[in-house]
């Protein structure tokens, strides 16, 4: 299960990271609907992503966990668009991969 | 930090409940939903908890904007992370979870990080022919 639920996290962030960026394109491009759809239907796919997780992962883990989603929604968005990364949100990337590792260092949940 | 006005406390707490709520909700149709696979997720459509989230997201996106006309999004954004460990609370005295102090340290760090990310840059402002200067919120 190990390497498994590891992937499904990962593709879990990664859906939510592509449906934060397809809105936030919907409003910088002229194919409004067409991103905004992108998005729902990252949304939906990491719904069916969310709701397996918190079926094998207790709901106060899986919380934080998702919220591993802010960090890569800030290096996306520099990919995407080059805005600029502040010390700030270097400083919040670190603290959340640290708090990732911690977690995922408890594996009595797993 | 740059407050416009008093803090909406009250917009705040409803927000921070209702994402609360709607992971606890998320929870409770799963622990009632069965089967595996495809069956899972029919099981779970049909669990009337699951649209909770549906129903108050409309409510969220009014509460967050209007307590973007009463705040700056550096002082809102970090106390929307209160979500975070209301929910844990929340998971172990509603479902018994047992959370270790690792999780605990993680989740804070976690939460500081979003906080940090959400948090804005001093504004940067240009005085014609002269040099620049900074502008900080208080």
């Amino acid at each position: 299960m190990g390497i498994q639920l590891y992937l499904r996290i990962i593709a879990l962030l990664a859906l939510e990271c592509c449906e934060q960026i397809s809105f936030a394109n919907s409003a910088r491009t002229q194919y409004l609907w067409a991103w905004r759809g992108a998005g729902i239907g990252f949304h939906l796919t990491g719904a069916f992503f969310w709701y397996w997780l918190i079926s094998v992962v207790p709901l106060g883990i899986a919380v934080p966990l998702h919220a591993g989603s802010y960090m890569l929604v800030a290096i996306a968005a520099r990919l995407v668009w080059a805005e600029r990364l502040s010390v700030n949100k270097i400083a919040g990337i670190g603290a959340i991969i640290a708090g990732l590792i911690l977690m995922c260092r408890d594996l009595s949940w797993v | 930090m740059g407050i416009r006005g008093r803090f909406p406390w009250l917009p705040v707490f409803i927000l921070v409940s209702t994402e609360v709520a709607d992971w606890i909700f998320d929870k409770v149709a799963i622990l009632h939903s069965n089967g595996v696979g495809i069956e899972f997720y029919i099981s779970l459509v049909a669990k009337p908890w699951i649209w909770f989230g549906l129903l108050t997201a409309p409510l969220q996106l009014w509460l967050w904007t209007r307590i973007l006309r009463k705040t700056d999004l550096s002082t809102a954004y970090p106390a929307t992370t209160l979500s975070y460990p209301l929910t844990m609370l929340s998971a172990v005295f509603l479902f018994g979870e047992h959370l270790s102090p690792l999780v605990w340290i993680g989740a804070l760090l976690v939460m500081a990080g979003v906080a940090a990310i959400g948090i804005r840059e001093p504004e940067a402002t240009f005085n014609a022919g002269r040099e620049r200067s900074v502008n900080v919120r208080v």
